[in-house]
């Protein structure tokens, strides 16, 4: 039954991507100077992601009673935008690689990596102004004020994290996490395509408070799988330098566990693990982390978390698309919440 | 370890407590649970509510447009009927484009179809020239404006990278609008120039 949900998710995930992929072509500038900028920020968006994060926007917006084309423009901001947050994110996690090859920062430096963040950000903006074509002018507002907000939230949840790492912020607790979470990575994955995509299709009128209660669980699921993923799943798949988060030193949910179980001479190694510089953490160290991870549940703790709040997903959908028929739209984004307890890559 | 139904519980109502607080802070309460009594809120109900919706939006949609269209045809009465209009690009360094947006507006009491922008050659006092294929507009081509109804149009120049530093002029005009012809202006810099420019504001900040 969980194969069959994944794999159903997989293929519309499959269309959407290749549907997008069109459209992005036509906001990347295909002008110069190509060597040290244009290129580069078309690096990311031509590897091939998940697309969720456009996917649900789309399907919501379908789902509620508008059409693709509708969502369409939103939906490639999203993507545009999500591109230029990982090539910043890459370079502040001094991350090695991305959709299964060398971060944009390796391939070309940090100064002209940072430029094409900001260049991916700037092309981002080109749809949200089709918007006033495809939606008219006062739509287009609405919908902006969301990007607004999105863009905001994400930042600010980059900024709690980085913040964190840098001043080695210990005593976190897993709803520290989820706070940290919600704006950093729901924010832009889960919540703002799904409350886009319903202000979109039902012009206005969703209730958008419970699309953002169940956007947050999903997305919540969705971070604590990732996380898991970097520590126990497969290279090819995952795309991602696996331990990456530990030499980055994240604060996961399993590192928060750990630090709430370790004993007083474990907290001490801890202590002095976090602090250092990433490159400064061996791989004998990493694995010693791991282990620690293991002995204690830390990473058990997680699994059973993040079904809890996958739970709390499955009873968030009915109300959040309370009175919409049944379609494949619908259907996929409730097989989104088994797919992000399942998904491998 | 907590057993691991312990630890679910505790993900479910963490992750509640979370999002209810943030959903506070948004100021984004629950809407009520059940619809009024009468109130239908059937899938066809909602189709139509976000139709009617559409077409109201659709509306203020024209309103504004008229708006701007009537506006522009009262300073224009007022200035004495002219109907030449002037548009300035921003400032531009040789070997990249200038872009603006330009409102091509039917001011007639007939339709105009199949329309066509084109813009001429734009010289400056030392009668150096940026050539009329250097514009692009997007659309190139409109099958059709209505009578009072106005059309935005993305314009760019390429300006070439030998292009001399000046106030260039010239004209764009609208195939089948003889009225409707726009007076343009750009100012190409040297890039050390411009930047100039910008310490002196700046400065003067």
């Amino acid at each position: 039954m969980a194969g069959s949900a994944t794999s159903f998710v997989e293929d519309v995930l499959a269309s959407h991507r290749e549907q997008m992929a069109n459209v992005l072509t036509q906001y990347l500038p295909n002008r110069e100077p190509r060597r040290w900028l244009y290129d580069l920020v078309a690096t990311y968006p031509s590897r091939v992601g998940k697309g969720i994060r456009s996917g649900l926007c789309v399907a919501t917006c379908r789902a509620f009673g508008g059409t693709t084309e509708e969502a369409m423009p939103s939906a490639a901001a999203i993507e545009l935008l999500h591109n230029a947050f990982l090539v910043h994110d890459d370079i502040e996690d001094g991350s090695l690689s991305r959709r299964g090859e060398p971060t944009l920062h390796r391939q070309h430096g940090v100064p002209l990596a940072v430029n094409a963040g900001d260049g991916l950000a700037v092309v981002g903006l080109t749809p949200l102004r089709d918007n006033v074509r495809a939606l008219g002018s006062v739509m287009s507002e609405r919908v902006f004020d969301e990007f607004q907000m999105l863009l905001h939230r994400t930042i600010e949840g980059q900024a709690i994290e980085l913040g964190w790492r840098s001043e080695n912020v210990l005593e976190l607790t897993p709803t520290d996490y989820l706070d940290m979470v919600l704006l950093k990575t729901c924010s832009y994955s889960t919540i703002f395509p799904l409350r886009i995509g319903a202000l979109i299709g039902s012009w206005g009128g969703a209730d958008l408070g419970p699309l953002t209660r169940f956007g947050f669980y999903l997305g919540a699921a969705f971070q604590i799988r990732d996380d898991l993923l970097n520590l126990e799943g497969q290279p090819e798949r995952y795309g991602k330098e696996i331990l990456g988060d530990l030499y980055e030193g994240k604060r996961t949910l399993m590192i928060i566990h750990l630090l709430s179980v370790a004993d007083e001479d474990e907290r001490a190694w801890l202590d002095s693990f976090l602090s250092a510089a990433r490159g400064k953490r061996s791989p004998e160290q990493v694995q010693a982390m791991l282990k620690m991870m293991g002995d204690h549940g830390s990473i058990e703790f997680a699994r059973e978390f993040s079904k809890g709040v996958a739970a709390a997903a499955r009873e968030a959908f009915d109300a959040a698309f309370d009175g919409l028929g049944p379609s494949e739209d619908l259907r996929f984004i409730r097989e989104l919440i088994p797919y992000m307890l399942d998904r491998d890559l | 370890m907590s057993e691991p139904v312990e630890i679910r519980e505790l993900g479910f109502r963490a992750a509640s407590e979370v999002v209810d607080r943030f959903i506070r802070l948004m100021g984004e309460e629950p809407r009520q649970a059940s619809p009024p009594a009468g109130e239908d809120r059937s899938a066809a109900f909602r189709q139509l509510r976000a139709d009617l919706a559409r077409a109201v939006d659709a509306n203020l949609d024209l309103v504004r447009r008229a708006f701007d269209l009537y506006s522009g045809a009262i300073d224009r009465f007022l200035g004495g009927g002219e109907t030449d209009r002037h548009f300035k690009l921003p400032t531009v360094v040789p070997g990249h484009q200038a872009s603006s947006t330009l409102w091509i507006h039917n001011t007639a009491a007939a339709a105009a179809a199949s329309l066509r922008l084109h813009g001429s050659d734009l010289v400056n006092h030392n009668r150096k020239i940026i050539p009329g294929a250097a514009w692009r507009f997007e659309p190139d081509e409109i099958d059709l404006v209505p009578p009072g109804a106005s059309l935005p149009v993305a314009v760019n120049l390429e300006v070439r990278s030998d292009t001399s530093a000046g106030i260039y002029r010239g004209h764009v005009f609208v195939t089948n609008l003889p009225g409707e012809y726009v007076t343009v202006e750009i100012e190409v810099v040297q890039p050390a120039d411009q930047e100039q420019r910008w310490r002196d504001r700046q400065q003067a900040s």
